[in-house]
């Protein structure tokens, strides 16, 4: 289901790019707007979105409760109480932890749930 | 207050006093939400986080297509516990449970900015008001455990 998303995500960009090279001829010197300009930059946005995955941050607050924190990390990622503690502890210890990563979109509606939740949730891309 | 599990319920007995603090709370903090005065900015800052922190158009545009649902979940939230608390026997089942313990956070973040708690260090001066967030601490602590409990 999040694959179909992503992939239609694509094909919505890929029917706007030829316009978008069209309409500013100046900005793209080496691209005629032939359909020939598009792949390239299909292929780039494919990369971005699927080759280079995001993260999700959840940071240390001074609100949150060790116990809200682990049962928000089980309730909302399906974590074992295993898992979902260790998180908990990195980030009451490091200030910080990644608690999951994936497509910029899934990785959007996670910090959306995490601030319904109330948790200090980031979204970053992966660094290598 | 007393708290306890029967079955897949949870019974909480309140007095007068802690039914009606319960029920401002939740009020207040659904109306701040609702309704923000400039001095909130902190709340704000901790209900309605930035998503991006290097990236301030995406933060914005983040903030753009959740904050409105994450607002009314949050008021919704903090309804149902000013429905809900009363003098005597409460009883909420799982899903009550799940909606207070997540409204419960943010009447606690409400509370904490009023107190000055900016980071885990903070420590509150000693007062009411310090005495009814370590309260509200000890009540979303138990409902937590009975939620995770076996």
């Amino acid at each position: 289901m999040q694959r179909m998303a992503v992939v239609a995500q694509l094909v919505e960009r890929w029917l706007v790019v030829p316009d978008v090279a069209g309409s500013s001829p100046v900005d793209r010197p080496n691209s005629p707007g032939s359909s020939g300009s598009v792949a390239p930059v299909l292929d780039h946005e494919l990369r971005a979105e699927l080759g280079a995955p995001w993260v999700l941050i959840v940071w240390d607050d001074p609100v949150n409760l060790m116990n809200y924190v682990v049962y928000v990390f089980r309730t909302h990622f399906g974590y074992s109480r295993e898992e979902a503690e260790r998180l908990m502890l990195l980030v009451h210890h490091e200030g910080r932890a990644v608690v999951a990563s994936g497509p910029r979109e899934e990785m959007e509606r996670h910090a959306q749930a995490m601030h319904d939740y109330g948790l200090q949730a980031t979204i970053a891309k992966d660094v290598p | 207050m007393r708290i306890e599990r029967v079955g897949s319920e949870v019974h909480l007995d309140f007095t007068a006093e802690e039914a009606g603090l319960m029920t401002v709370l939740a009020h207040q903090f659904a109306d701040v939400v609702r309704d923000p005065e400039l001095d909130d900015a902190p709340l704000l800052a901790l209900l309605f986080p930035d998503a991006y922190r290097d990236d301030h158009e995406a933060a914005s545009e983040f903030h753009r297509y959740t904050r409105g649902e994450l607002e009314q979940r949050k008021i919704e939230a903090a309804e149902q516990i000013a429905g809900t608390a009363q003098e005597g026997r409460v009883v909420l089942d799982a899903d009550a449970v799940a909606t207070w313990v997540r409204a419960l956070t943010g009447i606690r973040t409400l509370v904490a900015t009023r107190l000055g708690i900016r980071t885990a260090e903070d420590e509150p001066p000693e007062g009411p008001v310090t005495d009814i967030y370590h309260w509200l601490g000890e009540l979303q602590w138990v409902l937590v455990d009975l939620l995770e409990g076996p």
